[in-house]
């Protein structure tokens, strides 16, 4: 029997008169990397939000590990504690150091002891390369260190799935690529992810699968391979060429 | 024509002027005080997810911001008697009446401070799992604080200047006993002066100081 | 208590010319106020540091002393000391205007300030004056981030205006104070009054608030 850690019935989410979700249905395995693409406003980040339900959606159903989390007696935080989010703006909580960021989850959520989330938040770091900047304030780190120490802030709670929204949309070029290194060790370690991003090529290396979003629905879906060369729907052709033309 | 100048009244009656600044200043510091208090109470009723009381907390915070402090003060002198049957002594309804105002004016502090703090923060601490009180307590206030800090100092200097209107009901502060000086020795330029420079010499610093604290926590940004 | 507003409702046009006092002196005091701030702005800003000073004593002045102290020295003292004798509507208007200039002209400087320098860089490459980069550049944008300040100025300036009731001014408040000894209904009276304040100030904050959203900047 297939491990289904995040199961999605038929879900549907409008602002105001704006409807954003039309109806979108998903399953993703355990240790599956799901990368969703689409054009701004196709409702991709819409989706992720749903997900934790940081946007409350309209109708349709959310299942993690076979529990419905779409009810309203849903205990949201002990829910939320099991799946990561990364942020396009990274979201670091600015009067706290890049380690007390990553204790902030264990020592508030999960009552953890200091000694033991610090070692704990000090080898998550060391992780994702920062072992030297433990005690700097998030407005003295570069916009890929801070985004790296999010990632461990999210790992801390040791998440059963992770949501990674634009994670590399707000970073100069130069510092894209050591934010995908530690997502794509993320990955290879067996990490179930769903990552909506613009970066074809994390898209072609390591997703398993690619869901491609328009207008609130899933236009197609498959494997990287037939997604990026031999994409059925013309919508799909039309939009990788033109983000080619872009990075140009 | 050339005035002549008696600053000798001023200095017979100087205790008695000393004794108005103690007053002025016991005053704002005990409204300051209740202000604080009362007005988080407020805050946190406006930021509630309950639509009734965030109504009635806008209520109130208007309520004093769109009214006269003047009017407020003698309307608070002679109605609180009449509702609590007590008889209160002029400064007791000054600092009620004050407590009030303050609290309507340092909810809004209090809640623009906290609103201030991204949305980011919010959804970063929910996506960890953390409570609403959690979000509140670990993350927005302890952000929210030095953006608060320079408005409540302005707004301090704000209620020092402004204790001198319960001289009105009687509260034998600074600008209480210089009217009453003015009128007792007939010399309305001297006392009006010194007392006119007695505010300023207190204030002055505190203005500076307030200034200082706008800059430290606008660089720090 | 029994509440009796019919008293009240007897005199309300004794009040209403109250009213008119009060929105008059606010009124012109602005507009004074506007004015002379913008001088005292300029002023604030000039070449010579001598100046600069006097604009900065001016306004520290007026902003560090309560406004019933300045009202009462203007009302009583300068009469007194220079023998000149005004009206008890002149001195308000003067010592209201005096008051809010001083912090108009704060909002101004600040206004002006908060232009980045980009912003003159770009006017002056392109081959402006300095002059020209004032006019064309800096203030129409400044202006806008002026209004919001402004407007909450006018608000404090037309509550503070009750204040002038205690020299005599026969304003709102002060009509307010002399129907309550006649009829001895104060608190009702007052209670109404405050509901007339009320009504005239939130028309106010409505706008001041549309003011900050539409040009309000963080």
């Amino acid at each position: 029997m297939a491990d289904v850690v995040v199961r999605v019935e038929d879900l549907h989410k409008s602002f105001d008169d704006l409807e954003v979700l039309k109806g979108v249905s998903m399953e993703v395995q355990r240790g599956e990397v799901v990368v969703i693409i689409g054009a701004s406003g196709s409702g991709k980040s819409t989706f992720l939000k749903c997900l934790n339900r940081l946007e409350e959606p309209n109708r349709g159903r959310i299942f993690l590990e076979d529990v419905e989390i779409t009810g309203q007696k849903t205990d949201l935080p002990k829910v939320r504690r099991n799946i990561g989010m990364i942020f396009q703006q990274f979201n670091l909580f600015p009067h706290m150091s890049a380690i007390q960021n990553v204790m902030e989850g264990p020592r508030t959520v999960l009552r953890m002891s200091g000694e033991r989330a610090r070692e704990h938040a000090s080898q998550l770091l060391d992780k994702v390369g920062l072992s030297d900047k433990l005690d700097v304030k998030p407005g003295q780190l570069s916009g890929g260190q801070q985004q790296r120490v999010a990632i461990a802030r999210a790992l801390a709670m040791e998440p059963k799935v992770m949501l990674f929204d634009e994670v590399t949309s707000a970073l100069d070029p130069e510092l894209v690529g050591e934010v995908l290194t530690v997502m794509k060790q993320l990955a290879d370690e067996g990490m179930t992810m769903l990552v909506v991003t613009h970066e074809m090529q994390f898209g072609e290396r390591v997703a398993d699968r690619v869901v491609m979003f328009d207008e609130g629905v899933i236009l197609e879906e498959g494997p990287p391979e037939k997604i990026f060369q031999r994409a059925e729907s013309e919508r799909t052709r039309r939009f990788l060429n033109q983000l080619h033309w872009e990075g140009e | 024509m050339k005035y002549q100048w008696h600053f000798e009244v001023v200095w017979e009656n100087f205790p008695i002027m000393l004794s108005g600044i103690g007053l002025t200043i016991a005053l704002s510091i005990l409204s300051m005080l209740a202000g604080a208090i009362l007005g988080m109470v407020i805050a946190l009723a406006r930021l509630s997810p309950w639509t009734w009381l965030r109504g009635l907390a806008y209520c109130y915070t208007e309520l004093f911001r769109t009214t006269p402090l003047l009017v407020q003060i003698v309307w608070v002198f002679y109605v609180l008697p009449l509702v609590t049957g007590i008889a209160f002594t002029p400064f007791y309804s000054g600092l009620v009446a004050f407590g009030l105002n303050i609290a309507a004016f340092m909810a809004e502090i209090y809640r623009a401070g906290i609103t201030s703090v991204g949305q980011g923060q919010t959804q970063a601490s929910l996506a960890l799992g953390m409570t609403n009180a959690q979000v509140m307590r670990r993350i927005l206030i302890p952000q929210a604080v030095t953006r608060m800090i320079p408005p409540i100092g302005t707004m301090w200097i704000s209620l020092f200047k402004d204790t001198s209107l319960v001289s009105a009901i009687g509260v034998t502060e600074l600008m209480y006993q210089a009217r009453f000086l003015a009128v007792d020795t007939y010399r309305p330029v001297e006392i009006f002066t010194v007392c006119a420079l007695i505010y300023f010499v207190i204030t002055f610093p505190q203005s500076i100081g307030v200034n200082w604290l706008y800059h430290k926590y606008r660089t720090r940004e | 208590m029994e509440w009796n507003f019919a008293a009240v409702f007897e005199h309300l046009g004794f009040l209403m010319a109250g009213a008119v006092i009060t929105v008059q002196v606010s009124i012109l005091s602005m507009i004074i106020a506007i004015v002379l701030g913008l001088v005292i702005a300029l002023v604030r800003m000039a070449p010579l540091a001598s100046l600069r000073i006097v604009a900065s004593v001016y306004i520290d002045i007026f902003r560090s002393t309560p406004l019933l102290a300045q009202l009462v020295w203007i009302y009583f003292a300068f009469p007194i000391l220079t023998g000149i004798r005004v009206s008890p509507f002149v001195a308000c208007t003067i010592s209201l205007s005096l008051y809010a200039s001083a912090y108009l002209a704060e909002i101004y400087r600040a206004g002006i300030l908060s232009i980045s320098s980009g912003q003159r860089h770009a006017g002056l490459a392109l081959g402006m004056t300095p002059r020209q980069v004032l006019t064309r550049v800096v203030l129409p944008q400044a202006v806008t981030r002026m209004l919001p300040p402004m407007g909450s100025q006018f608000i404090t300036l037309f509550k503070d205006s009750a204040l002038v009731s205690l020299v005599t001014l026969q304003d709102l408040m002060w009509s307010a104070q002399s129907l309550a000894a006649f009829t001895l209904r104060t608190v009702e009276v007052l209670t109404v009054v405050a509901i007339i304040y009320m009504a005239l100030t939130i028309p106010q904050a409505f706008i001041v608030n549309h003011l900050h959203r539409r040009f309000g900047v963080d």
